[in-house]
């Protein structure tokens, strides 16, 4: 209860407005936010040096009414929100030294999270399936190395990015562009429930009612690279949000990983310009815990040595065949077709039973390839 | 002057089966004039000034006496043009223009046909529907128009006279120019003569899509295909009926009565000896599939009776429309009742659905980018899911060939190989499910799929391994066993083995990519 009105007093804080520098300030002179509200209930200012603005000091009276505080109580009480201010011993410390960090976050789920090594992964909302497929498997491959995996739980790479952390162990972190009471999008409920009882972070910096504003979004993209150790991109068009996460990560100091994407697609032409630029190159999870020193924290054993033991079960001369022509990359089933000059029925049943096995993967377009060692089938 | 009475036998259409009707001309002095009486309907009644102008170009008269013709049974609607023939040959009798010879029995002799003013006979709507009713009904002749004589050549132990002109029914009544009854077709001889609309040598590449589409022939499986526009969906469709047996005698008079009664036969064809397919547009409504209109008038489930009907689009049909689909994909039939009559027509079709991935269409294509958000591929696949997806039992991706395949390759293999694969299966089926009720594989029910799909073990095995791994549902755990049934009668072996239900397992690759979490 008495978190609860601390939240809330926050949550009143932060719902003027005032510039992220501001509430530092503020709440450098006075860490306890209650005091910052009993301060400002019988003297109409807030602690510390700077003036209040009048349009700001209408706006803070309005909202300390008793109405609009049980109006808050009630969702930090219901979605169980807690804050955190920059003050705080429980603030994210890969914030603090940034320029516009977040004076105030409201959060659910477990703190911890964040202390573990992390990556900041993004990537359009309508990505290919390529890049939301790849987004998974090194988001997973990551996880499984004890990565955390910070993203902004938005469809696309975004979601690929939390699902593959939460299948390689990881606690993953989201960072949401409005209250923390909203389902935003809607469609990821399910999967902001499951990030939240594996463990993990979902955090805001923007009071609990605030709806999901189109602005927000960009501004809140500075939370996600400042969050992580270092940015993926995994696909991004020219103009994009993604494109604004890669201007913050540089001007915040995190190294910029960007996935090759498809040449010529504008799906992935924002790739293919930082590049150019000379962003760093890379096309498994290896490369970039390599180039962020990761790898002597490799505690990867389980999975492959499981794998292994499934491919020990001898293949069928036909399997071979297959298995041979998917080295070289994914196959379409005309091509295999022709390729192994195999009757449609036979190859039809061959690709069913590497299937099963987990050793091929289909993929939408009649297209097949080797599934990664992860094991798709898990 | 004295009254004068003819009677003469004609024949009316409802739904799919004829009625007798008794046309009655009675002739008496008074005032000059002409009624039609016995529920006509506009085309009836007008019908009195296309016989007294034919009449009269046929060289006879039309003396100036009071009329009435009653078309008996006189509680049913008599509608259409065929009965002009009937009615002017009971003028003609009742005004003692003719005189007709005692050897032509009119209490046996149907008439139906309609005139243009000059005297010509024109062909009519339902004249198979007719003649077969007329059959059953113990009548022996039948005068009708030549443009319908092909449609109704094979039907047994009836005299069929075709005729041309007015002139040359009055010629054989009368005796003067006897017609020869037509000679009966036998429906084998005209199977021979079949010809295939798009064949399967046309169609290039796409091994996996052709595979599917034999597989749906032989066992009577409706399929889907996911394909990006320009993918040969259509085409592949298209070659379906060359490679279904061809229809049979019975499944011919049942399907050309439909077509028959529609008005979709050409003049002078005969008996269908081709599946008939039907690609309605997507903006069809529900009484256009199902059939409708003041007269219930069949839709296109039932004119794609013992055929194909082939929804592309499938996500862009009304939701009405596909709901609508599921009694007659279930039954086979199809009741369709409306204020001034009801109908029952079969419908027993091979549904093939196509359909995009996804609203641009290019979603897993390697030809173009697709550039739809996730959720729009969602809602795009959500509107066909649920239970019309339960009665599909094949789902099959078709991936378009590029330009140089098509080109390069050699000509694939035909569609009367295919057929004959396909033939074989079928008749394997029939063999095994004599007496059961059931004619193909498609229409087991889960007893069924228990009393006659016997698996070896390691096939049961492998089956629920991939239930398991695959994440497939129960209906398609069913589904899975039916075309496994399929390609173990398609490779002639008794028992389903592994290598059939590995195969089938392929054709529920919608299930496991698109309809599953974890894709989008």
């Amino acid at each position: 209860m008495n978190t609860d009105c601390r939240t809330a007093a926050l949550a009143w804080l932060s719902s003027a407005g005032l510039a992220p520098e501001y509430l530092r300030e503020v709440l450098e002179a006075e860490p306890d936010p209650e005091r910052i509200l009993m301060h400002f209930q019988s003297r109409g200012e807030l602690p510390g040096e700077r003036p209040l603005p009048e349009k700001i000091r209408r706006m803070l009276k309005k909202n300390c009414q008793s109405d609009q505080m049980s109006f808050w109580t009630g969702l930090i009480e219901k979605y169980q929100i807690k804050g955190m201010t920059v003050t705080g011993e429980d603030y994210p410390g890969r914030l603090l030294p940034l320029s516009e960090s977040p004076a105030i976050l409201f959060y659910q789920g477990s703190p911890a999270a964040a202390d573990r090594p992390s990556a900041a992964m993004v990537g359009s909302r309508s990505a290919s399936y390529k890049g939301l497929d790849a987004a998974r498997r090194i988001a997973e491959h990551l996880s499984r190395n004890g990565i955390a995996i910070v993203s902004g739980l938005a469809y696309g790479i975004d979601a690929a990015a939390h699902q593959g952390c939460l299948k390689g162990g990881s606690p993953t972190i989201a960072i949401l562009g409005c209250g923390l009471d909203q389902d935003y999008p809607q469609e990821n409920a399910q999967l902001r429930r499951e990030i939240l009882s594996r463990g993990g972070l979902v955090l805001s910096e923007y009071p609990p009612g605030e709806k999901p504003l189109g602005w927000h979004f960009p501004y809140r993209n500075r939370i996600i690279s400042g969050m992580g150790d270092c940015l993926i991109l995994m696909e991004a068009r020219i103009r994009s949000g993604s494109m604004t996460s890669v201007q913050h990560a540089l001007n915040q100091g995190r190294d910029v990983f960007v996935y090759p994407g498809e040449p010529g697609s504008p799906k992935s032409e924002g790739n293919h310009q930082l590049l150019r630029e000379g962003a760093i190159y890379f096309t498994s999870a290896e490369d970039i815990m390599e180039d962020m020193g990761w790898l002597d924290k490799n505690n990867d054993v389980g999975q492959n040595s499981d794998h292994q033991a499934e491919s020990a079960v001898r293949n069928s001369p036909a399997e071979e065949q297959v298995l041979h022509r998917l080295k070289d990359g994914e196959q379409g089933f005309d091509q295999l077709c022709e390729a192994l000059n195999m009757p449609a029925a036979m190859l039809n049943a061959t690709l069913s039973l590497l299937q099963i096995r987990g050793l091929i993967q289909a993929l939408p377009g009649k297209l097949y390839r080797i599934s990664d060692q992860a094991g798709n089938f898990a | 002057m004295n009254e004068m009475m003819a009677h003469i036998l004609a024949f009316g259409v409802s739904g799919v089966s004829g009625f007798p009707v008794q046309v009655e001309v009675f002739s008496t002095g008074g005032m000059p004039g002409m009624e039609v009486i016995g529920l006509p309907d506009a085309s009836v009644r007008e019908s009195r000034e296309r016989v007294n102008a034919a009449i009269l170009n046929s060289g006879k008269e039309m003396p100036p006496r009071r009329i009435t013709i009653n078309l008996a049974p006189a509680d049913t609607k008599k509608e259409g043009p065929g009965f002009d023939l009937p009615i002017a040959v009971g003028l003609l009798a009742a005004n003692r223009q003719i005189h007709i010879i005692p050897s032509i029995d009119l209490s046996k002799t149907v008439f139906f046909g309609e005139l243009s003013l000059d005297g010509r006979i024109q062909p009519v709507r339902g004249a198979l529907a007719m003649a077969i009713s007329a059959s059953e009904y113990g009548y022996t002749d039948i005068i009708l128009p030549a443009g319908n004589a092909m449609e109704v050549a094979c039907i047994q132990g009836m005299n069929i006279y075709p005729v041309c002109h007015l002139k040359e029914v009055i010629g054989h009544l009368e005796g003067t120019l006897p017609i020869r009854p037509q000679k009966q077709m036998d429906y084998e001889e005209l199977k021979r003569h079949r010809t295939v609309a798009v064949d399967m040598s046309q169609v290039k590449g796409q091994e996996g899509a052709r595979r599917a589409l034999e597989v749906a022939a032989a066992g009577g499986h409706n399929m889907l295909m996911i394909g990006a526009p320009g993918s040969g969906k259509t085409m592949l469709a298209r070659c379906l009926p060359g490679i279904l047996p061809p229809l049979s005698f019975q499944e011919s008079l049942e399907t050309t009565r439909i077509f028959s009664i529609a008005g979709k036969i050409a003049p002078g064809s005969g008996l269908m000896v081709e599946r008939p397919f039907c690609a309605p547009h997507h903006s069809a409504s529900v009484a256009s599939l199902i059939g409708g209109g003041m007269n219930a008038a069949p839709g296109e489930v039932s004119l794609s009776h013992n055929g194909v009907l082939f929804l592309d689009e499938l996500p862009e049909f009304s939701r009405g429309a596909l709901e609508a689909l599921r009694q007659p994909l279930e039954d086979g039939v199809v009741t369709v009742s409306r204020v001034r009559n009801q109908a029952c027509y079969q419908s027993s079709f091979m549904m093939i659905a196509g359909m995009n991935p996804c609203p641009c269409g290019y979603y897993g294509s390697r030809q173009r980018e697709c550039r739809c958000t996730p959720q729009e591929i969602r809602r795009y696949l959500d509107r066909v899911s649920g239970p019309l997806l339960d009665r599909i039992d094949i789902q099959v991706e078709v991936d378009s060939v590029p330009v140089a395949e098509i080109r390069s390759s050699a000509p694939a293999e035909s569609s009367a190989a295919v057929a004959a694969r396909v033939e074989k299966a079928r008749i394997l089926q029939m063999d095994r499910y004599a007496g059961s009720g059931f004619f193909c594989n498609a229409q087991l029910d889960n007893n069924a799929i228990r009393k006659y799909c016997s698996m070896t073990q390691e096939a049961e095995n492998l089956l629920h391994l991939a239930v398991e791994k695959m994440s497939l549902s129960m209906r398609a755990y069913h589904r899975v066993i039916k075309v496994a049934r399929t390609l173990a009668d398609l490779s002639g072996s008794d028992r389903i083995g592994m290598a059939e239900i590995a195969e089938a397992i392929q054709f529920r690759e919608l299930d496991q990519k698109y309809w599953r979490n974890g894709t989008l």
